[in-house]
């Protein structure tokens, strides 16, 4: 630490304190702050406030993962919405631990059915797309209402013996269980009924989610469909997100899985995509494509100022505790990124039921 | 060609955590640590690859920044408002919204006491918090290493006194009204 004069027995100044609290000092630098903090009462209280700055900056910190993305209000007049919502509004906190138990037994089953060749051929995996695609899940089934077609799928009773945790996952239940204690039954039962496994978190952008709850049962909401209902202010938002002249397929499906928000634009020499699927246990998980643009493509962009039909966006786990991805490369040199509350396992089962 | 499934195992979370954190705004960090990775599709050879990939997100949101700060900062101004109204919803709810709102409170002082930082530094200290040594910070800010530890007991003391400072408001114009 050249700036820092450790050779004089004076006192530690705060960017060598901080320097050897994080343990970046050389061993010689570290012994002489040692031993002078052991003598020094001013220093050693230095140092104690400097431990305690340190871990209140973390703490600090660490309450800005508390973000849910995609908080964009769908229409700022939520006066009949508001009327349309449940009086209790539905919690994602509570509704949490329950998905992520159900999503336990999603990833168990599809893994188990996955067993025998961990990394699927593309027939396989065109295979169980194909099956699980055909026949839209009711609502009130787990998405794998295909499970006992698999004879090694584990019994829906105890899934989570069978699927072990990420220790973060494992975390984010931990952290909820409270809150799901004081959940009562009839709790339970409006909550089931009225939000039918979206995986909002309602506790933070209230407006936007009781807004978009109501559009949805209003049929408002199709699934890959556009609606124009509150798309002024959504697209008064968005100046810049516009689809222009890159051929983009229509936006991908995923079996057993609602499309909540599908979102385009260009972003330097990339297209990008967003998609938010809804599974049915209630977590939502995203997925961002990117293709690159050619020079061409990317200069009409620029002048295309077609204002993109956006869907209504859907809010996510509120939290990146417990968030995983995983990334791969497509057959047409696009990059997916697949991020959701899931480990890492699931989500690469659930990669495998994407139709582009 | 650099291992790029290995890097994104092993940083993709922290990249983005440290650029939600950074930016406020999960989307836009996604983002970001998506073009990083494809970034890195492009080397031949990382040295330093946790540096690497800081130092090419922070030029990502460098230059992203100049183009879309006007429409970035229009969505922040409605997150704000978003963030009050869950507020003051929830404060004449039930409990467990008491809670969910004082959680969305903490998060909008820690965002404004973040944002007041001087801009680097605020990222030494988000780098180190994602576990990134001294060397790393420098290579990343372009600073010299002498000077990473002066920087992070600034950015500290200033991140945790003016959060402080903020509640002591809060607290005396309660007390008041």
């Amino acid at each position: 630490m050249a700036d820092n004069e450790l050779t004089t027995p004076s006192h530690v100044d705060e960017g060598t304190m901080h320097a050897w609290l994080d343990g970046a000092l050389s061993l010689d630098e570290a012994r002489t702050v040692e031993s002078h903090v052991a003598n020094c009462a001013q220093c050693s209280a230095a140092a104690a406030e400097a431990r305690g700055l340190i871990a209140a900056s973390t703490r600090i910190l660490s309450a800005l993962d508390d973000v849910s993305a995609n908080i964009i209000p769908v229409a700022k007049d939520s006066s009949r919405a508001a009327a349309l919502a449940p009086r209790r509004r539905w919690n994602a906190r509570m509704y949490g631990p329950i998905a992520a138990v159900a999503l336990f037994a999603v990833g168990a089953t599809l893994f188990l059915r996955r067993t025998p060749t961990l990394v699927p051929t593309s027939a396989q995996r065109q295979k169980v797309a194909t099956v699980s695609v055909a026949p839209p899940v009711a609502k009130e089934n787990l998405p794998v209402a295909t499970a006992p077609q698999s004879p090694v799928a584990a019994p829906r009773s105890e899934p989570v013996a069978h699927a072990a945790p990420t220790p973060l996952a494992a975390a984010a239940i931990e952290e909820r269980r409270a809150a799901v204690a004081t959940t009562t039954a009839s709790d339970a039962v409006t909550q089931k009924s009225s939000a039918s496994g979206l995986g909002f978190d309602a506790t933070k952008p209230a407006a936007a989610a009781t807004a978009f709850r109501a559009r949805l049962a209003d049929g408002a909401v199709a699934t890959n469909s556009v609606s124009s209902q509150g798309g002024d202010s959504v697209t008064r938002l968005l100046g810049d997100v516009r689809t222009d002249g890159v051929q983009v397929k229509g936006p991908p499906t995923m079996a057993g899985a609602r499309v909540v928000s599908t979102n385009e634009y260009n972003s330097g020499d990339a297209h990008l995509r967003r998609t938010v699927f809804a599974l049915d246990s209630g977590a939502t998980v995203t997925l961002l494509e990117r293709r690159t643009l050619t020079a061409v493509q990317a200069r009409t962009a620029v002048n295309a100022e077609t204002t993109a039909p956006v869907v209504p966006l859907a809010l996510r786990a509120p939290s990146l505790l417990g968030v995983q991805s995983v990334m791969w490369i497509a057959s047409d040199g696009s990059m997916l990124t697949l991020s959701g509350p899931l480990s890492v396992s699931e989500l690469e089962a659930l990669k495998a039921r994407i139709v582009p | 060609m650099t291992d790029v499934d290995r890097l994104f195992r092993e940083y993709h979370v922290t990249l983005v955590r440290y650029l939600t954190r950074r930016l406020g705004d999960r989307d836009w960090a996604e983002e970001v640590a998506q073009e990083t990775f494809v970034r890195a599709l492009r080397q031949d050879v990382l040295k330093n690859e946790r540096a690497w990939l800081f130092t090419v997100a922070n030029n990502l949101v460098r230059d992203d920044a100049r183009r879309i700060a006007r429409q970035r900062q229009h969505l922040v101004l409605l997150r704000d408002e978003q963030m009050a109204e869950a507020e003051s919803d929830a404060a004449r709810a039930d409990v467990d919204d008491v809670s969910s709102a004082r959680r969305a409170h903490e998060t909008m002082l820690a965002r404004k006491a973040v944002d007041a930082l001087a801009e680097r530094d605020r990222m030494a200290l988000l780098l180190r918090e994602e576990g990134l040594d001294y060397g790393e910070i420098a290579a990343a800010l372009d600073l010299s290493v002498a000077s990473v530890g002066t920087t992070l007991s600034r950015a500290r003391r200033r991140l945790v006194e003016g959060y402080e400072q903020m509640q002591r408001e809060e607290t005396e114009r309660q007390n008041n009204g």
